[in-house]
């Protein structure tokens, strides 16, 4: 009798795990396809296009290759890669800089002006880039905004040439990625407690030595998740070097741009998205092992 | 008392046009232990606040061994706290945690070792000197918080409710471990908390506070067998409290009359002129009954019901005014019967004349008077 019961129990709980077990794979079937239709297939097409050959006339030959990795070798592109690099990381200094004490300062103020505030800082991003960088070649071109006031008040005798340089590139830049470097440094300054703050200060350090010691370690998540959500995408983005450097200046993201509207050069387009997509997984990689949280990173 | 290492003179705070320290008189010996107790929202936290230097006094001078702390930034005090919630670094382990504010004052590293170690030593902490802070249970944060504040030895430690977070058993535990700590380093305590029994046990005297007032200073005993007000009387313990009007004061008794009937105290250092209204009053275990008048009493009841409470008995008894009076006993021996008619009496000693006056000028009387009419 008892082991009928204890056998019956046994049934009725596989019966139940079945069911958990179907109702689990159809809910989860719908995100699964999504991701394998609209993430996994398109990189493994490009994964698999890096590895083409190219043929004439912008066809792509279908033999296997490792010319395209090798092709990024070559000193042409190499510049290409190391100015990308430098402007990358001036953008993303200058941005850190600058977005650091923006965001300590919004995290400070009352809820209410703190909650006004960060619809100020994402108020760019509802424009369209195109016109926000149109606007800074208006403003930093020789006879545009910034040159007539300079000149009008005598505090230089002939315009700057400002436009069409690597500093209107970094300009263009640290604008566009600023609100994206603000928030994950507000959630993390944001979340520091100012008891701890309290407590340097109650143990005899100064608020520049608090600063080194407390706060910037414990904020160094939200800093971390903000250079990768300026460095990465900087580095990738080129409609900013196109518009305000003037093809002077050439980032690995106009190349790859480039490979795949003017140079029809598909498979080497893919071989330099693949290098670039390597590029971000080792940051954010490095990223989680510092202890930074993905989820900072989707804000 | 011999020059006192902290004192409070005439200290006021206002926020904004919230009075919240009223008028604070305080001088806390050396190596004292000192309480501040009340209830939530009275102005603990605020007044330590100041002594540390997180918070500046409206009015009034907060002297550190005879040195006004006006101008003096937290870090330049010669005071340390104990954070409620802790605020231990997370970024440190615990050596790092307990060497902070020796590192930031550039003590040489040997030194540093030698006194982090000890410390931990004297808190029980040996072997985790590298524990991350996120490993540690609730009473080892707390022990480490008191040790990082110690190693610096500062003259004054303030602790703001330093076990409230913790489980009874642990609580217990760890106020018998700081009484002990205390007396061993000979270091000058300020602790606030909201629990009267942590208070009595732990403390050499306890300041009452009750909505930024301070009503009463002294001793454990003295709280509890001589209170000054009916905030304390009623706050400290339980007491049965009558509004009386003083009939007469003479040779050392005081004869009250009051809604119930006649009653006799005990006199204080001031004599009182017939007619002065005051309180008197009397704790639970201190009233007796009989069921004839006792000579200069005359306050009469009906036993309503006894409640258990563990060893202790509850006896309620309704006087012929409604109110009801409390009678603590410890054996269930010749206790009334519910519904017996009985008088109420006590010792004379036992019955404490309050006046109705809190240890603060006027204006700040009329000030919460006040302020009790406004949330009506
Ligand atoms: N920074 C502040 N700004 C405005 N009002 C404050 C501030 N800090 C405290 N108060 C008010 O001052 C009063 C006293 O606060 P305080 O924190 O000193 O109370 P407490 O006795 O420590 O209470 P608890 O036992 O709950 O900790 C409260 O009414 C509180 O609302
Ligand atoms: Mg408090």
């Amino acid at each position: 009798m008892k082991n009928n019961t204890a056998d019956s129990v046994k049934k009725h709980k596989e019966k139940r795990s079945a069911k958990a077990k179907i109702s689990s794979v159809v809910m989860c079937a719908p995100i699964t396809i999504w991701s394998v239709l609209f993430i996994l297939l398109p990189v493994a097409m490009l994964l698999f296009m890096s590895f083409m050959t190219k043929g004439p006339l912008g066809r792509v030959l279908y033999q296997f290759t490792f010319d395209n990795y090798a092709e990024i070798l070559k000193p042409v592109y190499l510049v290409v890669v190391k100015q990308s690099f430098i402007i990358a990381f001036w953008t993303t200094l200058l941005t850190i800089l600058l977005g650091y004490p923006l965001a300590a300062f919004i995290a400070r103020v009352k809820k209410k002006t703190s909650g006004v505030l960060t619809v100020l800082l994402m108020l760019p991003l509802w424009v369209s880039g195109l016109v926000i960088l149109y606007s800074f070649v208006v403003i930093l071109n020789s006879s545009g905004t910034l040159n007539s006031f300079l000149l009008a008040l005598g505090i230089i005798k002939e315009p700057l040439e400002l436009l069409y340089t690597n500093f209107a590139v970094i300009l263009g830049m640290v604008y566009m990625f600023l609100p994206f470097a603000v928030l994950p440094m507000y959630s993390s300054i944001e979340k520091l407690d100012p008891g701890l703050m309290e407590a340097s200060k109650d143990l005899g350090a100064g608020p520049v030595k608090t600063f080194f010691k407390v706060t910037l370690p414990l904020t160094s998540p939200g800093i971390f998740a903000a250079v990768i959500l300026t460095f990465i995408p900087c580095i990738g983005y080129y409609m900013v070097t196109d518009m305000l450097g003037g093809g002077t200046s050439m980032m690995v993201g106009n190349l790859i741009y480039r490979q795949y509207t003017i140079a029809r050069n598909w498979p080497f387009g893919a071989a330099l998205s693949i290098i670039l997509a390597m590029i971000i997984l080792l940051m954010v990689f490095i990223y989680t092992r510092f202890g930074g949280d993905l989820d900072d990173l989707g804000a | 008392m011999s020059k006192p290492i902290v004192s409070l003179v005439n200290v006021e705070k206002w926020y904004g046009t919230n009075h919240v320290v009223k008028n604070m008189n305080i001088n806390i010996a050396e190596g004292e232990f000192l309480t501040l107790l009340g209830p939530s929202g009275c102005g603990k936290t605020t007044t330590l606040r100041m002594i540390s230097g997180f918070e500046l006094p409206t009015t009034g001078v907060i002297r550190v061994q005879g040195e006004s702390v006006e101008k003096k930034e937290p870090y330049q005090r010669d005071v340390n706290t104990v954070f409620q919630n802790y605020a231990l670094f997370p970024n440190m382990n615990v050596f790092d945690n307990v060497a902070y504010g020796l590192k930031v004052k550039k003590v040489p590293k040997e030194e540093i070792k030698e006194r982090v170690l000890k410390i931990l030593k004297l808190v029980q902490l040996e072997g985790f000197e590298k524990r991350r802070i996120n490993q540690m249970s609730g009473g080892q944060k707390q022990r480490v918080a008191i040790a990082r504040a110690l190693v610096n030895r500062p003259k004054v430690l303030l602790l703001d409710e330093p076990l409230g977070a913790l489980d009874l058993k642990l609580r217990k535990q760890m106020q018998i471990e700081l009484k002990r700590l205390q007396r061993k380093l000979g270091i000058t305590f300020v602790y606030v908390t909201h629990d009267q029994e942590e208070a009595l046990t732990m403390s050499d005297r306890i300041a009452i506070i009750n909505q930024g007032i301070l009503e009463q200073i002294d001793t454990a005993y003295n709280i509890y067998e001589h209170p000054k007000t009916t905030f304390v009387a009623g706050f400290i313990g339980e007491s049965d409290i009558f509004d009386a009007v003083v009939l007469e004061d003479k040779d050392g008794v005081v004869t009250v009359g009051t809604e119930v009937g006649k009653a006799r105290a005990v006199s204080g250092e001031e004599k009182l002129a017939p007619g002065t209204a005051v309180s008197i009053s009397v704790r639970p275990e201190n009233m007796l009954f009989s069921s004839e008048r006792v000579e200069g009493f005359h306050i009469k009841g009906v036993v309503k019901e006894h409640i258990y409470v563990g060893n202790l008995i509850k006896t309620i008894v309704v006087l012929n005014d409604g109110t009801e009076v409390k009678i603590n006993r410890f054996s269930v021996d010749d206790l009334p019967k519910e519904g017996d008619l009985i008088y109420l009496y006590w010792k004379v000693e036992k019955g404490i004349v309050l006046k109705e006056k809190s240890l603060v000028d006027t204006d700040s009387a009329r000030d919460i008077k006040g302020g009790r009419e406004d949330e009506e």
